[in-house]
């Protein structure tokens, strides 16, 4: 509702004021993430089909980033009322975006009629996606890494990323000074990469793979 | 930049939150091409989301704010007729008088270093396209199926093979020096042309940045519109001045040699499955 709320912000937006854009773009960023990587359901001809959301991130980040370019275009901002939700027109933006892409790249997957549907999953953009092995790898690897952390550290961990609290803040809570929260949570991360790349979850890119057909380029 | 500065990159963002806007930006440009490196960044991404919302570099979302602001964002305001003019006499005396200055404080002496070369330095200037095969099918991942770098027409041409599902990615590289153009047009087994990089409705070819490695075309091709399958031929002809759609199409017709505006034509072979 950001900008249905704050009419200055509007005016800047309408005016293409970078500040303003820039708002606008970190403000609806991650709810459009969020919509995009849990997909969505929509009708072609007479079939109901399903687009099962971008699993890559950097995918994910990408088409996010397209779609929002495309909402913060000078025609599409003259388009917006100003008086409708946003989100949903920028939702409708993205769904164009998916939609074109879809047709170029066959991701789509036909799941029959209506009756077999659950009604939220006909309308938008809003089924919770079903995690990937890797986030399952994942949890598994940080609540093992967890188990072994301090208190402090697991304190830490909850308020800074669990509930994205700001570092001053989290020292607060925890009665620490910002440049002490500040050092353990570099070191609590560097251990956590370092326990990551130990359980082969991320592992070194091989070097036999690289620029391979370059050389004779280059030579 | 290359896959081995990109893992290192990712690692930094992880710990770190953060890393130099350039080295960001080449890093981001270089994901967009490397089906590995992005799977690496892919997992780190899924690693900081498990972490939690406040685990995300900050660097991500503002680097793709700023770049969208920087592209959607308000024209800048031209310079009216008369100040332009104004601006283009001012410019073109103070132009006149530096040079006549220049002329009478340093008379010209000494060899012409327009035409100087030294000595074990006039190497062949690097130049190539790389074409990567990229299997689209799967929706979690985009993968390099393969890629093969161009080569002159006197050497064995290298075979990229991809299927018809796939998408063709085509990157250049371009030693320091001044600008170039580049027109990259694909042909059948039986000569006809399939394919003109840029496409045929551009003004102009494709401007080239002297220093880049791998550095990504804009367009992505879907392989099927290619044709049939078959043996394909990518031809990459590098332009010392850029052309316009109409000159571009007769280049392409002709199919030119160097010579003629253009500096260097390389080749590489394509093998679509089905």
């Amino acid at each position: 509702m950001l900008l249905v709320t704050d009419r200055a912000l509007l005016d800047g937006f309408r005016a293409g004021r970078p500040e303003a854009l820039k708002a606008v773009y970190l403000h609806y960023r991650p709810r459009l993430l969020d919509a995009l990587r849990a997909g969505f359901s929509f009708r072609s001809g007479e079939v109901w089909m399903r687009f099962r959301g971008y699993h890559s991130p950097f995918e994910l980040e990408q088409a996010a980033s397209e779609a929002l370019a495309r909402a913060l275009l000078p025609a599409a901002r003259a388009s917006y009322d100003g008086l409708h939700p946003f989100a949903d027109y920028l939702f409708g933006i993205a769904r164009n975006l998916v939609l074109n892409e879809l047709r170029r790249n066959d991701l789509l997957v036909p799941v029959g009629g209506d009756e077999e549907l659950a009604p939220a999953a006909a309308g938008g953009l809003a089924l919770a996606p079903e995690p990937t092995l890797e986030e399952r790898e994942i949890e598994r690897l940080l609540a093992a890494f967890l188990a072994e952390a301090s208190p402090v550290e697991r304190g830490l961990f909850e308020l800074r990323f669990r509930d994205g609290e700001k570092q001053d803040d989290a020292a607060r809570a925890l009665a620490l000074s910002r440049v002490q929260v500040r050092r353990v949570e570099y070191k609590l991360k560097r251990r956590l990469l370092a326990y990551l790349k130990k359980h082969g979850y991320l592992a070194d890119v091989p070097r036999a793979l690289l620029g391979a057909g370059l050389r004779s380029v280059l030579a | 930049m290359t896959c081995l500065k990109v893992a290192p990159l990712v690692d930094r963002l992880l710990v770190a939150g953060r890393v130099p806007g350039w080295r960001f930006r080449r890093m981001w440009r270089h994901l967009a091409t490397c089906g590995t490196c992005r799977a690496y960044f892919d997992r780190a991404a899924v690693a900081w989301r498990a972490m939690g919302p406040g685990a995300e570099p900050p660097q991500i979302a503002e680097a793709r704010a700023d770049e969208v602001v920087a592209r959607v964002g308000a024209p800048k305001r031209r310079p009216s007729r008369w100040r332009l003019g104004a601006w283009t006499v001012a410019g073109a005396g103070a132009l006149a008088a530096l040079a006549v200055a220049a002329r009478v404080a340093w008379p010209p002496h000494g060899p012409d270093r327009s035409t100087f070369v030294e000595r074990g330095t006039a190497a062949a200037r690097a130049r190539g396209i790389r074409a990567f095969c990229l299997d689209v099918a799967r929706p979690e991942a985009v993968a390099v199926r393969g890629d093969a770098a161009s080569a002159r027409p006197d050497v064995a041409s290298p075979v990229l093979a991809c299927r018809a599902g796939d998408d063709l990615q085509l990157a250049y590289t371009l030693g320091a020096g001044a600008g170039e153009d580049l027109v990259v047009i694909a042909r059948s087994a039986d000569g006809r042309r399939v394919l003109l990089e840029p496409a045929p409705n551009a003004a102009r070819s494709t401007a080239l940045r002297p220093g880049a490695l791998d550095e990504p075309l804009a367009e992505r091709v879907h392989l099927r519109a290619l044709g049939a399958p078959g043996r394909y031929t990518i031809e990459a002809l590098f332009l010392s001045a850029p052309l316009d759609a109409m000159a571009l199409d007769a280049l392409a017709a002709r199919g030119a040699d160097p010579g003629r505006g253009v500096i260097d034509r390389q080749q590489l072979a394509l093998d679509l499955a089905p």
